[in-house]
């Protein structure tokens, strides 16, 4: 029988994982489905459960002038809800699940699926988030969202290790663009999704970030791109991004759409942004 | 294992395995079975209850993870004049077909209510897109709520 562990703390929680293979309970709101068995009859989990969803070390949101810093086990509805939560952020979060499941889901979660069509992932990584991890034995240890997201539903967490905190540094930005396309406007996994914020002074584009979500088998993002759109004029930018955008996006079939529809959406929301989104 | 908390304003203690589903522990020991399993993975809101006044689908939760919350299920929700408003309103505007999902839009509309008094129609579609009906094409459903938030006026 499957045995589910409370820990006290952070700290109880990493002795425990440094014991032996646990399945990590947050929200539970993905975990709960891929175990789940016949109606009425209990998860099949692989191993003992630890449920982290309530440790208070986990359960911060710090808004600095220099950094946002959200706890793994804070819950997307907290963010959603929270007053100084930059819209930048909360943009796509809106577009996860429904109101049901984002009153249990949390950022951590979104994170360690490490779904390609994760929904805070483009804006993570457009954002240049970086993630704390932690572990019993090595501490903490820090990298960039790109460095903890190794494939599709891979990251690189060590079976003793912990999600515990994500930190986005603060930036200014005059144009915030987000799109979802999915089957419909909620409870839909992405066929496809676009990150873009920039910040323009009249002609001059001082910064610009654009990321792409289930295209590929991570999220698209280029920073020597974005370099070239800033280098660009004004009246180049759009041809010029949709040709070095091009190649970047490799999308495949499956399910829930196919790499042509992907593709060419793709490319159409990017010209939406470059175009409509940044001449207003 | 034991577990403590509040279902529809009392303490409860309960000995279960702590994997098992909040929907079943409802249903099967509680025998509290407003909330149903309509899909079972979070997308038809037919289990939602609250759950220290949020809106969850309780299909998505182990029952561990409730120690020492509060729940409430529409059972619970309807000894309030709350009830009563949303109840005329979906009588008044024919949003109640076959009934299975009318436990989850009444839980629903109590959750968006509750912060927002006097929504909008978009405002109410947001609000119940986590809910799913079969029967009825869901505008007496949304009208339901529009007509309860308007007649109960000063409920919430």
């Amino acid at each position: 029988m499957v045995n589910v562990l409370k820990p006290q703390n952070l700290q109880d929680a990493l002795n425990m994982l440094s014991q032996k293979r646990l399945m990590i309970y947050n929200g539970g709101t993905d975990l709960m489905i891929r175990y789940q068995a016949t109606s009425g009859t209990l998860p099949r989990f692989l191993n003992d459960v630890l449920c982290i969803g309530n440790l208070e070390e986990l359960r911060s949101i710090d808004i600095g002038p220099e950094w946002i810093k959200i706890g793994s086990a804070v819950t997307l509805s907290e963010i959603l809800d929270h007053k100084d939560m930059p819209e930048m952020i909360k943009l796509p979060l809106r577009e996860i699940g429904s109101l049901a499941i984002r009153n249990l889901g949390t950022i951590g979660g979104n994170i360690c699926n490490a779904s390609p069509a994760g929904d805070s992932l483009t804006m993570l990584y457009a954002l240049e988030a970086e993630v704390v991890i932690a572990s019993q034995d090595k501490g903490e240890r820090r990298m960039s969202i790109g460095d903890f997201i190794l494939g599709p539903k891979q990251n690189i967490l060590h079976p003793d290790e912990l999600l515990v905190r994500i930190d986005i540094p603060r930036s200014s930005m005059n144009h915030i663009y987000y799109r979802k396309v999915g089957a419909r406007t909620a409870n839909a996994i992405s066929k496809l999704s676009f990150y873009g914020a920039a910040k323009q002074e009249g002609d001059i584009l001082k910064d610009i970030r654009i990321a792409f979500g289930a295209v590929g088998p991570t999220v698209v993002r280029s920073k020597s791109n974005e370099s070239e759109l800033i280098r660009a004029d004004r009246s180049e930018r759009l041809e010029i991004g949709l040709k070095v955008y091009d190649p970047l996006i490799t999308p495949i079939d499956d399910v829930r759409s196919s790499k042509t529809y992907r593709k060419k959406v793709a490319l159409n929301l990017l010209k939406d942004f470059l175009d409509k989104e940044m001449s207003s | 294992m034991d577990i403590r908390f509040t279902l529809n304003g009392q303490m409860v203690t309960l000995s279960t395995q702590p994997t098992r589903r909040l929907l079943d522990v409802l249903r099967d020991d509680f025998h509290l079975t407003a909330a149903k399993e309509g899909c079972g993975e979070g997308e038809c809101g037919a289990c939602s209850v609250l759950l220290d006044g949020k809106l969850v689908n309780s299909c998505l939760i182990m029952v561990t993870a409730i120690e020492g919350r509060e729940v409430l299920t529409l059972e619970g929700f309807k000894e309030t004049q709350r009830f009563q408003a949303l109840k005329q309103g979906f009588k008044k505007a024919g949003s109640v077909q076959c009934g299975f999902c009318t436990s989850g839009f009444i839980l629903a509309a109590e959750a968006l209510l509750s912060v927002n008094p006097h929504p909008t129609e978009i405002e109410v579609r947001r609000a119940v897109e986590g809910n799913l009906c079969r029967c009825t094409g869901y505008s007496m459903i949304i009208d339901g709520i529009l007509e309860a938030s308007k007649a109960g006026d000063g409920l919430w």
